[in-house]
């Protein structure tokens, strides 16, 4: 195995790992994610539509997991991972800067962590995805 | 063959575990607030689902404060056992 599999398999794990905790937690607590999600200072959104969202992001996870299993649709995957890391990043952009209040952190990694270090986790994790995203076109190149 | 399937099993298996950890160490924590003498302050109450309205207060003083979701009246708590809170 090549140390640029090596690197790119780790990625993988660790973004297996984090998504799949991601969204067991959220599914196990969809009551108070829900919750979380109503009382958003910047989410001024109708019930059905946080409803909606209340399932979709948890479900869009479980997708993240299966892609990254599944070698077919790890590049789906890559890209899924992608567009959900940057919408969190915006979301607590905007929770930190523009919201009047910070909302209760009560639901999954959020309850341990705070905002800001929540922030740099999915910086850190956005990151990790681009370097993963390199090391697979490398790889099918190769 | 077996170990690319055994490794993302493995690895399900801790997340699924780290799961259930976390929500069982944070099912207590929700914050709340309550519009008490001081105005507007948080508290941390178990109080998310239930038909009762959710409701605190400091002993000893007796009085009882509702518990909202956010700083405004707008977005009160329900509870399931209708119990006051002593924090």
């Amino acid at each position: 195995m090549t140390r640029d599999k090596i690197i790119y398999i780790s990625i993988s794990y660790i973004l297996l790992i984090v998504f799949a905790f991601a969204a067991i937690t959220k599914l196990l607590e969809q009551e108070k994610f829900y919750t979380n999600l109503v009382n958003s200072p910047i989410l001024e959104l109708p019930s059905l539509v946080i409803h909606i969202m209340a399932w979709l992001i948890p479900i869009l996870e479980v997708f993240v997991v299966i892609g990254l299993i599944w070698k077919r649709f790890q590049v789906q995957a890559i890209y899924l991972i992608v567009i959900l890391l940057i919408t969190y990043i915006i979301y607590t952009l905007a929770i930190l800067l523009v919201a009047p209040y910070s909302p209760c952190s009560c639901g999954g990694v959020i309850a341990l962590i705070g905002w800001t270090q929540h922030l740099y986790l999915q910086i850190g994790l956005l990151s990790l995805t681009f370097v993963e995203m390199y090391y697979h076109f490398k790889i099918s190149k190769s | 063959m077996k170990i690319k399937m055994l490794l993302p099993v493995l690895a399900l298996i801790f997340a699924t575990g780290m799961s259930f950890t976390t929500v069982s160490a944070t099912d207590q924590q929700v914050t709340g607030y309550i519009n008490g003498p001081n105005g507007w302050e948080s508290v941390n109450v178990d109080c998310v689902m239930g038909s009762e309205d959710c409701k605190v207060r400091f002993l000893p003083n007796p009085t009882e404060y509702q518990v909202f979701a956010t700083e405004d009246e707008s977005t009160p708590l329900n509870s399931a056992s209708g119990e006051i809170i002593d924090l």
